[in-house]
């Protein structure tokens, strides 16, 4: 076929493609942490240099950048006052990546000043390595895997002494994507808000179950920040016992809907030697935000379910759960 | 005939639970042409059912319908609306809808100016609107959004709606994937001065748009020379609930405490991600009524319907 094609033909062709390539935008998106406290580091300059467009990281250390016309070598800068200046080709780029900053040398130590030597301490420290996509095409399967239901869970933390200061809770967060394969198309909606509760809850001391509500939050993400920090200092939560519960509740609203291709196999086909030929049905499934991570660690994760907020069902997740707690003491 | 029997399963369940059912079966026809009309909207009030017949304007109802004691509502573009009891269908074969006469009218087609309304970014939409939910069951027939032309007497030039399409798994001699297909019908609509809502059709052809293995379908309406005589005027979605639109949704039901699938047609359409001042979606519910669709506030505000107009 292509023998026959003429020079002017086969101009033709190509000047046809060239729209196709033109128009495919593209989309940089992630965090921006501290190298050394994995801390998000807020106002950090992100350019697309080329493209000289740019934008400036949120509280959460997210940027989003997108372009109409993306080009190949095209280099993204990372700059703030601190911190040495990051620079990554385009073609480097990987799907909400997380950009590590190292702060430079002669940045002034902060210095605390704290009469009464108060400690911190993170329970169940995560790292963003351990919630990051690690699936390549070599290596398809997930490496990590989402936690998501309706109702609640509540996961059991153990502070070292009674009366500490809860200060932070981080989680880690990932998209509802079905595909184990990088190549597959996606079969999720992707939905960058999450609004749900955080309750800080007692223990049972005969049953092990949540028993008293001593603070609740409503959050609301507006972003794709896969590491999410909930600066509670503000709210003075005191924790009068050593044990006690990181309550999240699933709220059933419409801007927590996320849209799944749950699709059905159905017989299109009956070939003359009966085997069959199978395609899938459109059927949907609706979920809801947050989905949280859950990761290889070294202990499972021990908690409870409740589907109604009254009858709590004990339940063990064997990976990590993505859910720390800071507290002060 | 599979197809037409498909559709009515969820009238047969709903109906009736007889297990020897009667089958009525009406022909829907032009009262002066006496030929029959296709893709008519029927919508029984309060089983909440409503299909849209295909081409040969045939339906069926299974069951007495003397016993019936629900009202059905047979809507279609360019033809009054007709509203009766269920039970007035019994010894009828034939229903005839009366066509509205359109006025024809010298249409101005040089302008100045073009505008874009309701503009978005189609990677920041994340929401859509047209599918049952855990929390509520989608039983409308229409879908509209607002919009404000900078001038009256403009003319709509163009539209694009972004809807929700997944790549599905196809087997034939290879394997490939297809995106999910369908097919529904533009409608634009004057104010209605009383209600603040959809009004009068402003086109009186039918402009029906086929997915292309797109999730952004973009639709020239030139020919079609509508002009808007008020500033405002809504552009809506009009599902075609046959068997090309078919699909389902999972939900989870607390009653039955399981899982269960629920019908559904396609398209779901995109919500915008630019919030507004005030909601500007409407929806055309079973009984014909323009309402505020209010599912997605205070969140979102505007469909992800872009409208080109000149003036």
């Amino acid at each position: 076929m292509i023998q026959h094609l003429t020079c002017p033909k086969l101009l033709l062709i190509m000047l046809l493609m060239l729209p196709s390539f033109c128009f495919a935008q593209a989309v940089y998106e992630g965090q921006v942490l501290n190298k050394n406290t994995e801390l998000a580091i807020p106002n950090v300059n992100v350019i697309l240099l080329k493209q000289k467009k740019s934008t400036q990281t949120n509280t959460q250390g997210y940027f989003r950048l997108i372009t109409e016309t993306p080009l190949p070598d095209d280099t993204l800068v990372f700059s703030s006052v601190g911190y040495q200046t990051y620079r990554l080709p385009v073609s480097a780029y990987q799907k909400q990546i997380f950009i590590l900053l190292e702060p430079v040398n002669n940045q002034l130590t902060e210095v605390n000043i704290n009469a009464s030597k108060l400690k911190n301490l993170t329970i169940d420290k995560f790292s963003y390595s351990d919630i990051k996509d690690l699936r390549t095409e070599e290596k398809p399967i997930y490496s990590t895997y989402a936690f998501f239901t309706f109702g609640s869970y509540a996961k059991l933390f153990e502070a070292p002494a009674n009366n500490v200061l809860l200060t932070k809770v981080e989680l880690g967060r990932r998209d509802f994507d079905i595909p184990n394969k990088l190549t597959d198309y996606p079969r999720t909606t992707s939905n960058k808000f999450a609004r749900f509760l955080v309750h800080v809850m007692t223990i049972d001391t005969i049953t092990g179950k949540p028993n008293k509500k001593i603070f609740t939050k409503e959050i609301t993400l507006t972003d794709n920040a896969l590491k999410v920090t909930i600066d509670l200092k503000s709210d003075k939560i005191t924790i009068p016992t050593t044990k006690f519960f990181i309550v999240i509740e699933w709220l059933k609203i419409t801007i927590n809907e996320v849209i799944t291709l749950n699709s059905v196999e159905k017989v299109e086909k009956v070939r003359k030697n009966g085997s069959q030929l199978l395609q899938d049905e459109s059927r949907y499934l609706i979920r809801y935000q947050p989905c949280i991570v859950g990761f290889p660690g070294n202990k499972p994760t021990i908690g409870w379910i409740t589907l109604d907020n009254i009858n709590w069902e004990p339940q063990t997740l064997y990976n990590s759960l993505a859910l720390s707690a800071t507290i002060t003491y | 005939m599979i197809k037409k029997t498909l559709i009515l399963i969820s009238c047969i369940f709903s109906l009736s639970t007889q297990a020897q059912q009667k089958l009525n079966t009406f022909h829907l026809v032009d009262e002066e042409t006496g030929l029959a009309i296709p893709s008519v909207s029927i919508a029984i009030v309060k089983a909440r059912l409503s299909i849209t017949t295909e081409k040969d304007g045939i339906f069926n109802i299974p069951g007495d319908l003397n016993k019936m004691r629900d009202t059905i509502i047979f809507s279609r573009q360019n033809y009054t609306s007709l509203k009766m009891p269920l039970r007035g269908l019994n010894g009828m074969d034939t229903i005839k809808l009366r066509k509205v006469q359109s006025e024809g009218k010298e249409v101005k087609t040089s302008f100045k100016n073009d505008t874009l309304l309701n503009n978005y970014e189609k990677l920041d939409i994340g929401y859509y609107a047209g599918l049952h939910t855990g929390y509520e069951e989608f039983n409308y027939l229409q879908l509209a959004e607002q919009f404000q032309s900078p001038k009256a007497g403009a003319m709509l030039k163009n539209v694009t709606i972004n809807r929700l399409a997944f790549y599905l798994n196809k087997v034939s001699q290879y394997n490939y994937t297809e995106m999910e297909h369908t097919k529904f019908r533009i409608r634009v609509y004057d104010i209605d001065p009383v209600t603040g809502g959809p009004g009068k059709d402003l086109c009186n052809e039918i402009i029906e748009v086929k997915s292309n293995d797109q999730k952004k379908m973009n639709t020239n309406l030139k020919s079609y020379k509508i002009i808007i005589p008020n500033k405002t005027f809504f552009v809506a979605v009009e599902w075609l609930r046959d068997f090309y639109n078919l699909g389902l949704v999972q939900i989870y039901s607390p009653e039955l405490k399981k899982t269960v699938n629920l019908v559904n047609y396609r398209p779901a359409i995109g919500l915008s991600p630019i919030k507004g001042k005030k909601l500007n979606i409407w929806a055309l519910n079973i009984n014909n009524e323009w309402k505020l669709y209010t599912y997605h506030s205070p969140d979102f505000t505007d469909l992800a319907i872009k409208a080109a107009v000149q003036y």
